[in-house]
């Protein structure tokens, strides 16, 4: 997730917006304690149904799993799961989808990334 | 100058000694520093003869007690692990760890060599562990595991594990003995080792076998247990087929390879969206091997279209200069696959955690990333 929180910041003038959904109501107390300690500011989209999960019409089967929607709310990208390299594909396909050159600045991104750590 | 020139092949024994020997013979009146260094590079050197390790661990212990002090006692350190990691690895350990734990001189590489022997000393410990399982247990589980650290016994590991568990389900007592995943494994595992070839017929086997399996188990009454297993296997096979396209394109069979392919897209499916840029991906490839440009950017296309990989991104550019066509082209061509197969987001009606509403209606004219998660 802080990635996520890094990209959300960077391009949020450019039209972006990332919106988190909690697949488990059980949890949905931790949230507080969570989203403070990873100074997250996106919304965070939670249900009471404990079987959301399950039931879900998204067709989510697992997590983490990321859709990404153009303008018009059509899912473009689908990632599901993690592997390696997949934030810098990410990042490539937002920046496709919002008209920026899609592989540009991304050395210098991935660079900034390494010394905040 | 001398004493630079010894340095520098400081770790090769004959030739320090061969250096020694050009010198011109001593004088009465050489300085001490100059003939402790002959010295003890001569003791040094008659222990480095000693060809039982046993012996010259012993021979070296005694000269590090005997001059501590001496010039070349870093050396006599770093001999003296690589005797001991033969001879006993605790030990080397051991010493490996008071070496590090030491004030670090800048000009001796003994800190180094602590840290390579301290290595080779831990992997024969493992080694060790995996022979010692590989004589002695015969547990199926335990066998794949250590076949999984051990990377000397691996291949035996696995073997010897694939002969219990099918021993397991002759005897009846073990009536699914999963040993598709087992041969799989034994193929990734082979993979990694370089030995396509053994790969290959692995990862056959495991298929055919997968596939039996699946066959059996749709055919089982709705309320049998082992019913459990078909999503598992459902979803494992289009992979497990990815891997063998890639074997067989390894091991220079490129048609087999793109039959493969075309099995694990069947079998995928339309739910394949994570399977589906590595099998492009791979058919790319083969179909670059066998020249075939435009197919190989056609299906790089493809794959670009599912996940905008940089690497693909410049496989892209490659291959299009070759061709005269404009890179920007097959870029465009990825934009319209992309928009041709989209469909719109469900529409939802929720609460974020703050008790604000969200809609889907709320997220039109915004790029939107939607992550699924768990907090943890």
């Amino acid at each position: 997730m802080p990635h996520l929180q890094k990209i959300c910041e960077k391009y949020h003038g450019d039209g972006f917006v990332l919106i988190a959904f909690n697949m488990l109501a059980q949890q949905n107390e931790m949230l507080p304690e969570w989203k403070a300690k990873g100074k997250y500011t996106f919304p965070i989209v939670v249900t009471d149904d404990k079987d959301y999960f399950a039931t879900n019409p998204f067709d989510v089967r697992g997590t983490p799993t990321s859709f990404l929607l153009d303008a018009d709310g059509k899912i473009i990208f689908r990632h599901v799961g993690y592997s390696s390299g997949a934030e810098k594909i990410m990042e490539a396909e937002i920046r496709e989808l919002l008209g920026l050159d899609p592989f540009e600045g991304q050395e210098a991104a991935t660079e900034s990334l390494a010394t905040n750590r | 100058m001398n004493i630079r020139l010894v340095y520098l092949i400081a770790t090769l024994f004959s030739l320090a000694v061969a250096s020694c020997a050009r010198q011109p013979a001593p004088q009465a009146q050489q300085d001490p520093a100059a003939l402790e260094k002959e010295e003890s590079e001569k003791r040094l050197a008659d222990i480095g003869k000693v060809r039982d390790e046993i012996k010259r661990t012993e021979l070296l212990d005694k000269y590090i007690r005997d001059y501590p002090k001496a010039s070349n006692i870093d050396r006599a350190y770093s001999s003296l692990l690589a005797a001991l990691y033969k001879v006993d690895v605790a030990r080397a350990i051991t010493l490996a760890d008071e070496i590090l734990a030491r004030p670090r001189d800048p000009k001796s590489s003994v800190w180094k060599n602590a840290y390579t022997y301290k290595f080779l000393a831990l992997q024969k410990q493992i080694s060790e562990l995996g022979n010692k399982i590989l004589e002695a247990d015969t547990d199926p589980g335990v066998l794949q595991s250590a076949a999984g650290f051990d990377r000397e016994h691996s291949s035996n590991l696995y073997e010897k594990a694939i002969a219990e568990r099918k021993k397991n389900s002759n005897k009846g007592s073990d009536p699914d003995p999963y040993l598709d995943e087992l041969h799989l494994a034994f193929s990734r595992k082979l993979s990694e080792l370089g030995r396509k070839d053994e790969a290959l017929k692995e990862a056959s086997l495991g298929i055919e076998m997968a596939r039996a399996r699946l066959t059996e188990i749709e055919a089982l009454p709705k309320e049998d247990p082992q019913r459990r297993r078909l999503a598992a296997l459902k979803e494992g096979l289009p992979y497990s087929y990815k891997d063998l396209a890639s074997l067989y394109f390894e091991s220079g069979a490129p048609r087999e390879g793109l039959e493969a392919l075309v099995q694990a897209e069947k079998l995928a499916g339309t739910s394949s969206g994570a399977l589906q840029p590595s099998i492009e991906e791979i058919r790319a490839k083969i179909q670059a091997g066998m020249g075939k440009t435009g197919e190989a950017l056609e299906s790089y296309t493809r794959s670009f279209s599912f996940r905008m990989s940089p690497g693909i991104g410049d496989r892209i550019r490659t291959l299009a200069s070759k061709t005269g066509k404009p890179a920007g082209d097959y870029f465009s061509r990825a934009r319209e696959l992309r928009q041709a197969r989209a469909e719109p987001f469900k529409a939802f009606t929720l609460k974020t955690a703050d008790g604000k509403p969200a809609t889907l209606e709320s997220l039109k004219g915004k790029v939107t990333l939607v992550n699924f998660f768990f907090p943890t």
